[in-house]
């Protein structure tokens, strides 16, 4: 009798529903993780699985070879670049949004989101035609007599370009996502109160998409330090990044271990700057409130 | 250097033939008003919701520009003069308080905006917030008010910038009942202590009772009537005013006899009922279409027999305490009567067939 | 809006919006193209790039393992997700908030290190390049957004209508199938599609976990883009981008986008 009150229980409250999902992370997403940070301390290799002893070497040679701090700079500063050009370029779209009626808004919307749903490389093969040596750009410029073609491909440019077209549309989702506190309304109080449209906007409306802009550039740079796709066909193989470097090591030379150590890497920057921005957005809240 | 009395500088606010009409709009939300504020007056905006008080007044605080018309501030025309120039303080229905700023600078922006030295300012807000009872807030987040406090910070934060005219568009719409009628009597007392020339907004016929000087009553974006408050409640000169204001009852008939004094109107199903009337328009002609407005309370019940002329049958009766609630069924009309209770008296019985009674000086006749 | 903002923010946010539509246009204008290389402007008009398509066998395999992978995805990912939705909802079970978490967390991880991840497994497991370990693959990854929809359909209406179909006298399985089904039937839907389009876009993970035998289109997209671009390309492109657009504006019919993609 007890035993079925509490079969009864587990019918009406059906937790273990959540198991067969979590079995399939546990087998397709933990397991597979568990053995990255395994194969990072194993000796290097060049011939794919490899059941090598195990040694810090690879991460110490990771850390201490130039080329690879190389490779962590060019990582940061490609994020860095693409975080404040989509947050720049997505201000005054997700402002548009938070301001318009809710009809102009979901037009916005959809058109500044719907990308997002778009294959990303074919929208990386639409920057190819673009900046491309015979593509839009160059042939406009030779057409106004300029007569040196611009290397956007295989050059930072070329990335930072189309990176910041292919996650503009996260900018505008997360800066409208923040600009929860926007209001015509505030803007109309500060303008009786005596500030010109100016200065509304500085004093008002600006300080608070404070937290939409900083959600947005920490969004964008996480996404943007592990992007490979298009760091990889814009970069032209002369660009490396972190996220190139692990494909070509895991795929071509075969170094697991070594693919596995900048996985490492790239996945403590990607914490870092997630923790960071995670402490920055509950600090400024904070501060929004007591300051 | 007080912002406390200054009647003297306080200033009149005219409105001239005003329109508005909003894009892809089929008429005018504002529909040629003019209206006139005398210098410290409180002149208040009386409708129901979408009658285009709102446009009226943000149209007065430069918010919106008129299709046409003009806006005059101490006979200056200020039509032109774009918002943040007009100088004119403005409370909103969801009190608009800048949420990044503390209370202190949220009344401290528009003195900043008008370039007041920071030794000054501190002054003129301690000044303000206590005038609102907000004394020890200075240093609060806005957030973590109550309805009541942000309202009074709102309205702190529209008078310590010494507006020409002092904007209130159904500041207490958003509180509690108890909350809404003590604060609707602070902002009384403070509009007069300071003096200034105050245009409110409401649809709450109570409420611009109980604060106005004058009272606007707007309709379908036009100026029904201008008057004090006795005025629209006693004598109101439409028929849209009489049941919008006190809820009166309103029976249509046409004009039997009139005195000097009196006109008496007579009513299908009911009789003659007479009431006073507007003498400046001259004694109504005889058979012409006219409205008798008689409030729920000015009316009097007594026992009748079915086939009297003139008998109503009572549909319901509801007990409050003070008052019975009557609603009465008189010849296919619906009829409200409010009457006081006594410890003797029983209330009306359902089914139950009444008399009407109104003495003349407690009808209004409105003539068309 | 004042004046100001609508003389500064509406240029300036069109003028966004076309940089954000440009690579599509592009795309669009080159697949039309008569030239058998990548120029710009085009030489002419014609829909040979489009038939070009249809006749490289390539595409057309990759297509069929995306196809067959992506209907993989979303019948697993949906089946499981909405499972665990149903399941998160008990919650006085403290393994529940833990467990959402967990569901939840392949969301935060780049794609490069799944990828990376996976093919040191399966590559033990000898399961590379097949249909199987895309179809595994995917479910990690589109799983959360089916727990996400379903979740979200799960809490628009508060268990009290099933509480109700109960007292009306239906069975635990009846009021599953007459009351809560149908209430979350928006969510399932918008997982089946989300799980397919992600599935089929997707490209990091599958450049890890698939070689000659089974590519998928995205793959074989970027194989081709690095090797010989031309206007075929940009005809694929177009297609694949279309078919997107066709399934988005499904769904954006069914469940509101915004719900689907809020992070
Ligand atoms: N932004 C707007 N666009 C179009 N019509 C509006 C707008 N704002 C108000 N209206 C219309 O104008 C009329 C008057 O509105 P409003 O002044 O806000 O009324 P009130 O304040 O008296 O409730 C209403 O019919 C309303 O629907
Ligand atoms: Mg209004």
């Amino acid at each position: 009798m007890g035993n079925l009150i509490v079969n009864l229980q587990l019918l009406r409250k059906p937790a273990w529903l959540m198991v067969p999902a979590a079995i399939l992370l546990a087998f397709a997403f933990l397991l597979p993780l568990l053995s990255v940070a395994q194969m990072a301390f194993r000796e290097p290799s060049t011939i794919g699985i490899t059941d090598g002893p195990y040694t810090v070497e690879n991460l110490t040679q990771a850390v201490s070879d130039p080329f690879y701090w190389g490779v962590i700079r060019n990582t940061a500063v490609l994020a860095l670049c693409v975080a404040v050009a989509t947050t720049i370029l997505a201000y005054p779209v997700a402002l548009l949004i938070t301001l318009s009626n809710p009809r102009i808004r979901n037009i916005l919307l959809i058109l500044s989101v719907s990308p997002m749903l778009m294959s990303s490389v074919a929208q990386t093969f639409g920057w190819v035609v673009i900046l491309g040596p015979r593509g839009v750009v160059n042939t406009a410029l030779s057409y106004f007599g300029v007569d040196h073609t611009i290397a956007f491909i295989g050059s930072m440019s070329g990335i930072v370009i189309a990176l910041t077209e292919i996650f503009l549309p996260y900018a505008v989702l997360a800066m409208s996502s923040g600009f929860g506190r926007i209001s015509p309304g505030l803007v109309a109080a500060a303008r009786t109160l005596g500030a010109n449209p100016v200065i509304a906007f500085f004093r008002v409306t600006l300080p608070l998409s404070m937290p939409g802009v900083l959600l947005s550039l920490f969004l964008v740079f996480v996404i943007s330090i592990s992007a490979y796709v298009t760091p990889q066909v814009m970069g032209g193989g002369r660009v490396f990044v972190l996220a190139t470097q692990i494909y070509s090591h895991a795929t071509i030379t075969l170094n697991w271990p070594l693919a596995a150590t900048l996985a490492l890497l790239l996945l403590a920057m990607f914490g870092l700057f997630t923790a960071l921005s995670v402490a920055a957005r509950r600090r400024f809240s904070r501060r929004g409130v007591t300051q | 250097m007080t912002v406390n009395q200054r009647p003297s500088e306080a200033s009149s606010l005219s409105i001239e033939d005003l329109v508005f009409r909003y894009k892809k709009a089929d008429s005018p939300a504002v529909d040629t008003i003019s209206l006139s504020a005398e210098a410290g007056q409180m002149l208040t905006l009386l409708g129901p919701s979408g009658c285009g008080k709102t446009t009226t007044l943000r149209m007065v605080a430069g918010l919106l520009s008129p299709t046409s018309g003009r806006i005059k501030v101490d006979e200056r025309d200020v039509t032109a003069t774009p918002v943040h120039k007009r100088n004119m303080g403005m409370v909103f229905q969801n009190y608009a308080l800048f949420p990044h700023l503390t209370v202190g600078q949220n009344v401290s922006f528009g003195l900043e905006m008008k370039r007041f030295p920071k030794g000054e300012r501190v002054s003129h807000i301690r000044l303000a917030l206590e005038r609102v009872g907000l004394e020890g807030y200075i240093e609060r987040p806005t957030t973590a008010l109550s309805g009541g406090q942000q309202q009074r910070v709102a309205l702190a934060r529209a008078l310590v910038i010494e507006p020409s005219i002092l904007l209130l568009d159904e500041p207490l719409s958003n509180l509690d009942a108890t909350l809404r009628a003590s604060l609707r009597d602070e902002i009384r007392s403070l509009q007069k202590r300071t003096g200034t020339t105050a245009l409110f907004v409401t649809h709450d016929q109570q409420e611009a009772l109980a604060v106005s000087d004058r009272i606007a009553v707007m309709n379908a974006g036009q100026v029904e009537q201008v008057g004090t408050p006795e005025d629209i409640f006693n004598r109101p000169s439409t028929r849209f005013v009489a049941s919008f204001i006190g809820q009166a009852n309103v029976l249509d008939g046409e004009i039997a006899r009139a005195t000097d004094r009196t006109a008496f109107v007579n009513i299908p199903g009911l009789g003659e009922l007479g009431g006073r009337y507007d003498t400046t328009s001259g004694v109504p002609a005889v058979g012409e279409p006219a409205t008798v407005a008689i409030h729920p309370h000015r009316m009097t019940l007594h026992p009748a027999d079915q086939k009297e002329r003139g008998a109503a049958q009572v549909i319901s009766s509801v007990f409050t305490g003070t008052t019975v609630q009557t609603t009465l069924n008189l010849a296919g009309r619906t009829l409200r009567i409010e009457s006081l209770t006594s410890a003797s008296s029983s209330a009306p019985v359902s089914e139950e067939w009444v008399r009407l009674e109104a003495k003349p000086d407690d009808a209004w006749v409105i003539s068309s | 809006m004042s004046k100001l903002s609508q003389w500064t923010l509406w240029p300036m946010s069109i003028l966004v919006l076309l940089f954000l539509w440009s690579p599509m246009g592009v795309i669009l204008i080159v697949s039309f193209d008569t030239s058998n290389y990548l120029a710009f402007p085009p030489q002419g008009f014609t829909w040979d790039n489009y038939i070009g398509v249809f006749e490289n066998s390539d595409f057309i395999d990759a297509f069929v393992v995306s196809l067959s992978a992506g209907m993989g995805v979303a019948l697993l990912a949906t089946t499981a997700g909405t499972f665990a939705a149903l399941g998160a909802r008990s919650t006085d079970n403290r393994w529940v908030g833990l467990l959402s978490t967990f569901i939840m967390s392949p969301l935060l991880m780049p794609n490069i290190i799944l990828g990376l991840a996976m093919m040191l497994v399966f590559a033990r497991l000898q399961l590379l390049d097949t249909i199987t370990v895309i179809v595994v693959a995917h479910t990690v990854i589109t799983m959360p957004y089916a727990f996400r929809t379903t979740t979200a359909s799960l809490q628009t209406y508060d268990s009290s209508s099933e509480a109700a179909a109960r007292v009306l006298g239906a069975s635990p399985f009846t009021v599953f199938r007459r009351v809560t089904l149908p209430l979350i039937r928006p969510g399932v839907v918008s997982a089946l599609v989300l799980g397919f389009l992600i599935s089929f876009d997707e490209s990091v993970i599958s450049l890890f976990i698939t070689g000659r035998e089974n590519p998928t289109l995205p793959v074989v997209l970027l194989n081709y883009i690095e090797m010989s671009a031309d206007p075929v390309i940009a005809a694929l492109s177009v297609l694949l981008v279309l078919m997107s657009a066709l399934i988005m504006l499904l769904i954006n019919k069914i469940f509101s986008l915004r719900a689907v993609v809020r992070a």
